[in-house]
């Protein structure tokens, strides 16, 4: 999916002082916030690459253009939306799914929201949700609190580029005891070759609130790198809840340094569901610090490795405080010669008495040519934790197949039905449009791979 | 050489992270070298004066996990023997005299834990022995003492020919630097089985590799109490069809002790049979790092192997780290691993004290009840008296 769109801004490739002052005065942002870019900026400078994980040593930011903003206003209305633009978030179903089941939508094209509308009835209980720019402009003490605290700068290098050149993403809060009873979307789309999307998503749940939110992200396909390295940031407040689900399919032409952070406190619940999809090389671990008493933490995941992909995906939990618990359920496929690699830490700490924690890695390798790896690191630190893992890497089983057979279905026909099996756990977290996106995903792969 | 952890697929690779490395006051250099090659063929020489470059040049790996930078290296004992031990059905010659055992070592060059304590081993023996099968009865115990504050550094090859059959106890005890460095060759349908036990030394290192054969069959169980930290490493290559490859390690670890154990399984060849096993308890501020690689290359199909490490905590100041890592390039596998780490089971205590023992007598009980399944298999193979020894080491009736 190509997109003709023309840019009111575009910084050169590359990165200095100069262009973070660009950027920021793009975006008529306040001083603080200058800043704060200008001293990520300099740890990304001073800081080495990670020691672990995907190659990045091709990666070079020289060429990546680090801000794009499309010559579009932004809109509260699909109708609003050029054309061009409104087309590529209709083929994925955008404007549909916000009508029936989504509570609010923004959408990002390249560096800056293109779109964003959130109910009213939502926006009258003091629920915000907005793109990060007109946050930092609207709510600038609130967002100051809470931007990059629960991520800091100095966690990995990818961390504080994020934290130099941000642009876009979404800002949610929602006031204590609300419950947002349908999910929010955010959209995220890379149109130009050769640029980099460093979107923001803040999201605070006051006490004893709920909210989940679902975020996509796509890109068509160029011959040149591009590279994806947003932040979500969610601070779960006393007896919250949020969920929070991605489906990620870049083009794999795409490298995938993403950073999620959750911080829970007291009784309060988060719960991922992650997809990852696309890209070339990805390293994703979505981490939870249950930092309260009685927090909780769920993390769903499956990794999709097929021909040039080269996935390296898991999760942190950090269980800091009593009677915390935590469930990891991690899924890979790898095909075509596609290598999935779950990486895993799961850390109990002195304090966290009663600990219960659970991490379950299983790998479904299609054929030979691929490769399925499984690291998880069980830290314990107390006597009186309860912690148990375990792990299987296999193929599908031919018996399986032989007697779907012959209940009547073609060998390709069998093995679809086993392969979205092993997804139905996270397909059933999904809202059924996107459900239904999953398998059409699922059975394109698989047509293209073994078909 | 055979390299610990290589991460690469089709046109990528993964970034393996190396250590930072720190060098000690008195690392050892010309002089020990002189001295420990006084005796050794010109071969033999020449083969460790080829290595020695490389080991003064590379400073001791400063492992975060094990915190290896309070590391003291003492002097080098190079007069320290081993004592050997009921042997029969072996032959048992001066590692270094031997040509055949060169080769051995040239084929089975590898980084182990650490490339420093592989180099350290290899060009600092000065007492190592070559230990070669002789009929299907073999066995061999081999002792060493610590004593005092010497650096003992041992190199052995041992190699069970085709069709036959060889018993191994190494006893390591009370040494307070130990760096040791074992090579075993199983050719085609031998069978090994070793028994480590390794106990109060101050700073241990073990580097083995196992080198199966076709239908070749390797049990190993080690048995280990650290007095400050051991370092076993332990890897098997299973380069031919139908090997079998079993690793079991129990340990118990008191006051602030530390095992830091790697295990690997390397599957390269079709039908072979892996498993690693490991069993710990950790009183006081006791630690442990638990490592188990599993590897299964494209091509090695009909590999069944997994590994389970289960670690008991006795003290809210323990710690118990397990890392069980798969890396799987093919597909008609079986492959699995799984871990726990928990606490005792309170009921089981409860129950021992209300029919009258006292609570330590009551732990003891319940923690031989975990090593209780390989002790029985220690008893049927190695006999009575190592089944009691090494009870004794785990349950902590030597101390």
């Amino acid at each position: 999916m190509r997109v003709n769109v023309k840019y009111r801004k575009r910084t050169t490739p590359g990165l200095g002082p100069a262009i973070i002052r660009e950027i920021s005065e793009a975006k008529d942002e306040p001083k603080w916030m200058l800043e704060h870019r200008l001293k990520c900026l300099e740890i990304f400078q001073s800081w080495h690459n990670p020691r672990f994980g995907v190659d990045i040593s091709d990666l070079d930011l020289g060429k990546i253009v680090a801000y794009l903003r499309p010559d579009v206003k932004k809109a509260h209305s699909w109708d609003e939306v050029p054309e061009e633009i409104r087309e590529a978030f209709e083929k994925l179903g955008i404007p549909e799914a916000e009508q029936k089941v989504l509570a609010g939508v923004g959408a990002q094209y390249d560096s800056e929201a293109v779109y964003q509308n959130i109910k009213r009835e939502l926006e009258s209980l003091g629920v915000i949700f907005l793109d990060m720019e007109t946050a930092v402009r609207q709510y600038p003490n609130l967002v100051k609190t809470y931007f990059m605290q629960v991520v800091k700068p100095t966690l990995h290098k990818y961390a504080a580029l994020h934290g130099a050149v941000w642009s876009g993403g979404s800002f949610v809060y929602v006031p204590k005891g609300v419950k947002v009873s349908l999910p929010l979307q955010g959209y995220f789309m890379m149109g130009a070759p050769g640029s980099g999307q460093f979107e923001h998503t803040l999201i605070v749940a006051e006490e004893e609130s709920e909210v989940a939110y679902i975020e996509g992200c796509s890109a068509p396909r160029y011959n040149v790198l591009n590279l994806h390295a947003g932040m979500v940031e969610i601070l779960v407040k006393p007896g919250a809840k949020v969920k929070y689900v991605t489906i990620q399919n870049w083009s794999k032409n795409t490298y995938n340094l993403n950073t999620k952070v959750a911080v829970v406190e007291k009784d309060g619940t988060i719960e991922w569901v992650s997809g990852s999809f696309g890209s070339m090389k990805t390293m994703l671990y979505p981490a939870s610090i249950l930092k309260g008493p009685g927090a909780s933490s769920s993390f769903l995941s499956i990794t999709y490795a097929g021909k040039g992909q080269h996935l390296d995906t898991g999760a942190k939990v950090i269980h800091a405080a009593p009677h915390t618990s935590s469930i990891v359920d991690a899924r890979s496929i790898s095909m075509g010669g596609g290598w999935a690699f779950y990486r895993g830490l799961l850390h109990i700490t002195r304090e966290a008495r009663d600990a219960k924690a659970s991490v379950r890695c299983s790998s479904l390798m299609l054929d030979n040519e691929s490769r399925a790896d499984t690291l998880p690191i069980i830290e314990v630190l107390n006597n009186e934790a309860d912690v148990g893992h375990e792990a299987r890497i296999g193929r599908i089983s031919e018996e399986q197949v032989y007697y779907l057979m012959t209940r009547g279905l073609s060998e390709m026909q069998a093995r679809e039905l086993i392969v979205r099996g092993f997804f139905e756990p996270i397909s059933r977290e999904l809202p059924i449009e996107y459900a239904v996106e999953l398998n059409r995903l699922i059975a394109l792969e698989l047509e293209s791979s073994i078909g | 050489m055979e390299k610990t952890i290589e991460l690469s697929h089709e046109d990528f690779k993964a970034v393996v992270p190396s250590p930072e490395r720190f060098f000690v006051e008195h690392d050892f250099g010309v002089e020990e070298f002189e001295k420990v090659v006084r005796d050794t063929s010109p071969l033999w020489k020449a083969y460790k004066a080829s290595l020695l470059d490389e080991y003064s040049t590379l400073g001791f790996p400063a492992w975060k996990r094990s915190k290896l930078a309070r590391l003291e290296l003492p002097t080098l004992e190079s007069g320290a023997g081993i004592e050997i031990r009921e042997a029969a059905g072996v032959n048992v010659v001066k590692l270094e005299e031997s040509r055949e055992a060169l080769e051995i070592v040239k084929l089975t060059d590898f980084e182990g834990s650490d490339r420093k304590f592989v180099l350290q081993s290899t060009v600092f023996n000065a007492s190592g022995i070559f230990v070669k099968s002789e009929d299907e009865r073999g066995m061999l115990t081999l002792k060493v003492r610590g004593r005092g504050k010497k650096a003992l550094v041992f190199h052995n090859v041992f190699l069970v020919r085709r069709g036959e059959k060889l018993k191994v106890v190494n006893l390591f005890e009370g040494a307070s630097y130990a760096s040791v460095l074992n090579r075993y060759v199983v050719e085609e349908g031998g069978e090994l089985s070793v028994l480590n036990l390794r106990f109060n030394n101050t700073f241990g290192f073990t580097n083995e590799l196992y080198k199966l054969g076709s239908q070749a069959k390797v049990t190993v169980y080690n048995v280990d109490k650290p007095q400050d930290l051991h370092a076993p490493f332990l890897m098997a290559l299973f380069d031919s069809e139908g090997a079998e490859c079993v690793f079991k390690s129990g340990f118990t670890a008191l006051g602030t002790a530390m095992m830091d154990a790697m295990y690997v399984l390397r599957h390269r060849a079709t039908e072979t049979r892996g498993k690693v096993e490991g069993s710990g308890v950790l009183f006081d501020a006791a630690a442990s790092v638990f490592r188990g690689n599993i590897e299964i290359a494209k091509g090695a199909v009909n590999t069944e192997t997994g590994e389970s490490i289960n670690v008991v905590l006795l003290s809210p100041q323990a710690r118990a780290d397990s890392i069980p890592a798969l890396f799987v390039e093919e597909n008609e596998v079986t492959a699995s691993h799984a871990a726990t780490v928990g606490a005792l089971k309170e009921e089981g205590l409860y129950y021992l004290m209300s029919r009258g023992l006292d609570v330590t007598t009551a732990i003891r009980l319940v923690v031989g009840g975990i090593f209780e399944p390989m002790l029985q298999e220690i008893g049927d193979i190695f006999g009575n008296k190592w089944q009691e020894v090494a009870g004794n080491v785990l349950t902590g009736a030597n101390t």
